[in-house]
């Protein structure tokens, strides 16, 4: 297991590699003047062409692109993830306050998905064809449906301005992020709700079931320690590789309740081509979603022993 | 048998069930008479006067901004919408020149060199002295940053502890707008490095910035020494908030206390905002004017009896109905109304004359041949592109203003498309002469820089905007106008080359901005500024 995530963390670095030379280079291939876009960005729609080339020598956009990569590069190495060009703030300084943050919001999102869709999906598969199992998913096909930043308004217009019980906005204790993250959890959970009522009814098909149940095993028995861990399998791979999902559909709740995370700053940094913070989100992003699978994977092998001992003769 | 029994035991039960529920009801009344006394000798309690404790209400403010307040000019701190910096000379609410850091200005009499003198006693937040040197330093760097914004300088002199002087090579007319501009802000020359750049805002102004998280807040708190007398609020939190109906709902929850800004409220949230009983709307005719631009190199808008025809087809009143809600002002000229004194008198553009700006097409020779109700000359339709960018459709109706122009310019026959693009991308495409029609807005420095900018040949948006107009008549006249010191000569040029544009038409003024904010009913003392420069250091709260 060691030596199987040692080489996976070897593999990484290589897939870092390649995301930041993809993006450096679709960055710059973007039609439109990039020093244009950052005068503009910095002071104001109103810039006069000496401001642009200024701000183009100052940035170093007047060298080849691949001298400016290799320079990101040397000082990416370093540890230097190199300035932003609309604060002129350290870009590892604008990523780790924000970071968090969104890591906070998405483990949230999660959190609530889980919630709803492990004994909902479970309950509908009990109970299949049943009342609470078109309820729940015609629920799940709400949730689906449901754009998140109406979703978002809806909420704070009822929790926030009617009832006064939760903030509608920014980031504090844990009242701020109840909405946010049911906002984000609710698509999610939808999702997740269908995969496991899946998952769980064909789980409930299987021999072994059969012979749980004849053995005399009461039903919560059966459902709970013979179906729910093989159940959930699948649910738990799509849920590792829906979490780097959640990071991006996070910028839209972001914007929503001005949650100061890290997929707005990308999305603001894109527009102004504020190319080193652009470059340090999308590494950091690639980054988590690689983690993600690994952790997916390594879960996986504990979750189905078979998954383990398959790796063990190799 | 059985049936008995069960039928005896079901009523013994049946009776019981009722004694329990009697006991139970009488016990819950006695709960509810208990409750209600306790509630009913509360409220007396709660409404005997009682001696008032003098309350002090907490002198904070938390703002609702749509833009982070930190990225301006490169200073880390928006000189106008924190006060945190403050230029040498101040515009008041009509847009009049006020002494600021300096006291007085003056030109000398061949117009080259201007004598500023400064306020004494002036210290900037970290106790260096507002002096002629700083003004000097400040001075060399906004003049090296933004060379066309402050004129030809020869020299910057300090010629004593408070008196600057400013040599020109060239007469420049407009300097003293130059240095009202809030991107001249008097810094504190000890956090400005070598290159000029700005590391931290340490101004003069009524507050000092003492956070800033980029992209979430900014905190401001009271400058104690301010020269113009301490204000009144201690404590300044703008939040950027940048969904604008989640800045309403803040509003409206009361956790925001105020919204300001260009944008700040859009107009279709007025009219629930209106009805809040505890918020205050408040408009002002802004200076951001919004003009529409014609490619003059193109086939289709070289002919100025064309521009004339789009200039009478379209109607800027419906535009300002249906996607401003109201909140817009029709512009006769290419001066917008908050530089009244330099507007033409006579209402130089006129709109909505269909039938005129069918006969100009006709006349041009665009006649609609096939009868599909496109025209055509030459064999070629004429079908024009309307460029938007996305940043300022993000920022201003421009998508439904673009629609509604694409509709009447369909009434007389012209196909518009519209395309939507990235700011880099349009900006581009417009430099590059590949769009017709454009929009944008223009706050401008001076109403002498705003017309070189839209109508000499060299202007900034005359290039940038891909509008291609040259006329040496014009050229002449603005160049004289620049040059001009003298107010009433200067206006008497101004309107020359206002009806000059009206006569050509390169662009099209749409609408002048009405700035719309909102403040909670306990907020005193704020006065919307047409270029949106806050008073704080007049604003109190007066109650929870």
């Amino acid at each position: 297991m060691l030596t199987y995530i040692i080489r996976r963390i070897g593999v990484m670095v290589f897939i870092l590699l390649g995301v930041s030379v993809i993006t450096f280079s679709m960055m710059h291939f973007v039609p439109g003047d990039p020093a244009e876009v950052i005068a503009i960005e910095r002071y104001g729609e109103e810039v006069t062409a000496e401001t642009i080339e200024h701000v183009r020598r100052e940035l170093g956009l007047d060298q080849p692109v691949y001298i400016q990569y290799f320079r990101w590069l040397t000082n990416v190495l370093q540890g230097d993830l190199g300035y932003s060009a609309r604060t002129d703030r350290p870009v590892l300084d604008e990523i780790l306050t924000r970071l968090p943050a969104t890591i906070q919001l998405a483990l949230a999102g999660m959190l609530v998905s889980l919630i709803i869709a492990i004994p909902v999906g479970i309950i509908s598969a009990t109970k299949q064809y049943s009342i609470v199992d078109n309820v729940s998913m015609f629920g799940a096909l709400l949730g689906v449906s449901m754009p998140n930043f109406w979703l978002g308004l809806l909420l704070i217009l009822l929790f926030s301005v009617h009832l006064g019980w939760l903030p509608v906005f920014g980031r504090g204790g844990i009242e701020h992020l109840i909405l946010p993250a049911i906002t984000l959890g609710t698509g999610m959970a939808a999702i997740t709700t269908r995969l496991m009522r899946s998952s769980m009814l064909e789980v409930l098909m299987q021999n072994y079931i059969r012979t749980a149940r004849a053995k005399g095993l009461t039903e919560k028995l059966v459902i709970g320690k013979h179906a729910l861990k093989n159940a959930v399998i699948p649910v738990v791979t799509i849920v590792g590789l829906q979490f780097a999902h959640l990071l991006e559909g996070a910028v839209i709740v972001e914007t929503i309740f001005a949650w100061p995370g890290i997929g707005r700053l990308m999305v603001g940094s894109i527009f102004a081509r504020d190319f080193a913070v652009v470059q340090g989100c999308v590494l950091f992003f690639a980054l988590i979603f690689v983690l993600s699978n690994l952790i997916v994977d390594i879960s996986y092998a504990y979750l189905d022993p078979r998954i383990r001992y398959a790796r063990r003769r190799v | 048998m059985l049936k008995r029994i069960w039928g005896r035991t079901t009523t013994v039960v049946v009776k019981e069930a009722r004694i329990i529920r009697r006991r139970k009801s009488k016990m819950f009344n006695k709960t509810i008479s208990l409750v209600m006394c306790i509630l009913l000798l509360g409220s007396m309690v709660a409404g005997c006067p009682r001696p008032q404790a003098e309350v002090e209400v907490p002198q904070e403010v938390v703002v609702g901004l749509g833009r982070d307040p930190g990225v301006a000019y490169g200073y880390g701190a928006h000189p106008s919408l924190t006060r945190v910096l403050e230029p040498l000379i101040f515009r008041d609410i009509k847009l009049e020149h006020k002494p600021g850091l300096a006291t007085s200005w003056k030109v000398s009499d061949d117009r080259l060199t201007w004598t500023i003198q400064l306020r004494e006693g002036v210290k900037f937040h970290d106790g260096t002295p507002f002096n002629a040197e700083a003004a000097k330093h400040n001075l060399e760097r906004v003049s090296v940053r933004w060379p066309g914004r402050f004129g030809p300088i020869k020299s910057i002199d300090a010629v004593g502890e408070y008196t600057v002087k400013v040599t020109h090579e060239d007469v420049f007319a407009p300097f003293a707008y130059s240095l009202a501009w809030p991107g001249a802000a008097m810094i504190s020359p000890g956090v400005i490095d070598e290159a000029g750049k700005v590391i931290e805002p340490i101004g003069t102004g009524p507050f000092k910035r003492v956070e800033w998280v980029t992209g979430e807040k900014m905190v401001l708190v009271r400058n104690e020494d301010y020269w113009g007398g301490k204000p009144k609020l201690e404590r300044v939190t703008l939040k950027f908030i940048p969904d604008p109906t989640t800045r309403i709902m803040a509003l409206e929850a009361g956790e925001i206390d105020m919204i300001i800004d260009t944008g700040g409220v859009m107009p279709e949230h007025v009219p629930t905002l209106i009805m809040h009983p505890e918020i205050e709307v408040l408009t002002v005719p802004g200076a951001v004017p919004h003009y529409m631009t014609l490619n003059t190199k193109s086939v289709f808008f070289d002919d100025t009896r064309v521009r004339r025809a789009i200039m009478y087809a379209i109607d800027p009143e419906s535009i300002i109905r249906y996607a401003l809600e109201g909140y817009g002002k029709v512009m006769t000229t290419v001066t917008p109304h908050s530089e009244s004194e330099w507007m033409h008198p006579e209402p130089l553009f006129q709109f909505n004359k269909p039938d005129k700006a069918r006969e100009l097409l006709q006349e041009a020779g665009w006649i609609d041949t096939d009868g599909d109700g496109i025209r055509e000359r030459n064999g070629e339709k004429f079908k024009v592109t309307f460029l938007l960018s996305t940043g300022l459709v993000g920022r201003w109706p421009y998508d439904t203003i673009a629609e509604i122009i694409q509709a009447q310019l369909r009434e007389v026959g012209i196909q518009v498309e519209l395309l939507t693009v990235e700011t880099g991308l349009w900006s581009k495409k417009l430099k590059e002469g590949k769009a017709e029609i454009s929009i944008r807005p223009w706050a401008g420095i001076s109403p002498q820089e705003r017309l070189h900018s839209w109508l000499h040949s060299e202007g900034i948006n005359v290039l940038g905007m891909g509008i291609f107009y040259s006329n040496q008549e014009m050229d002449k006249l603005i160049n004289e106008l620049m040059r001009t010191t003298d107010e009433g000569v200067a206006k008497r040029l101004a309107f020359e080359i206002q009806r000059i544009a009206a006569r050509d038409i390169p662009i099209i003024p749409v609408y002048d901005e009405v700035l719309i904010n909102a403040v909670r009913h306990n907020i005193r003392g704020y006065k919307l500024h047409p270029w949106f420069q806050v008073n704080w250091e007049d604003i109190y709260v007066v109650g929870p």
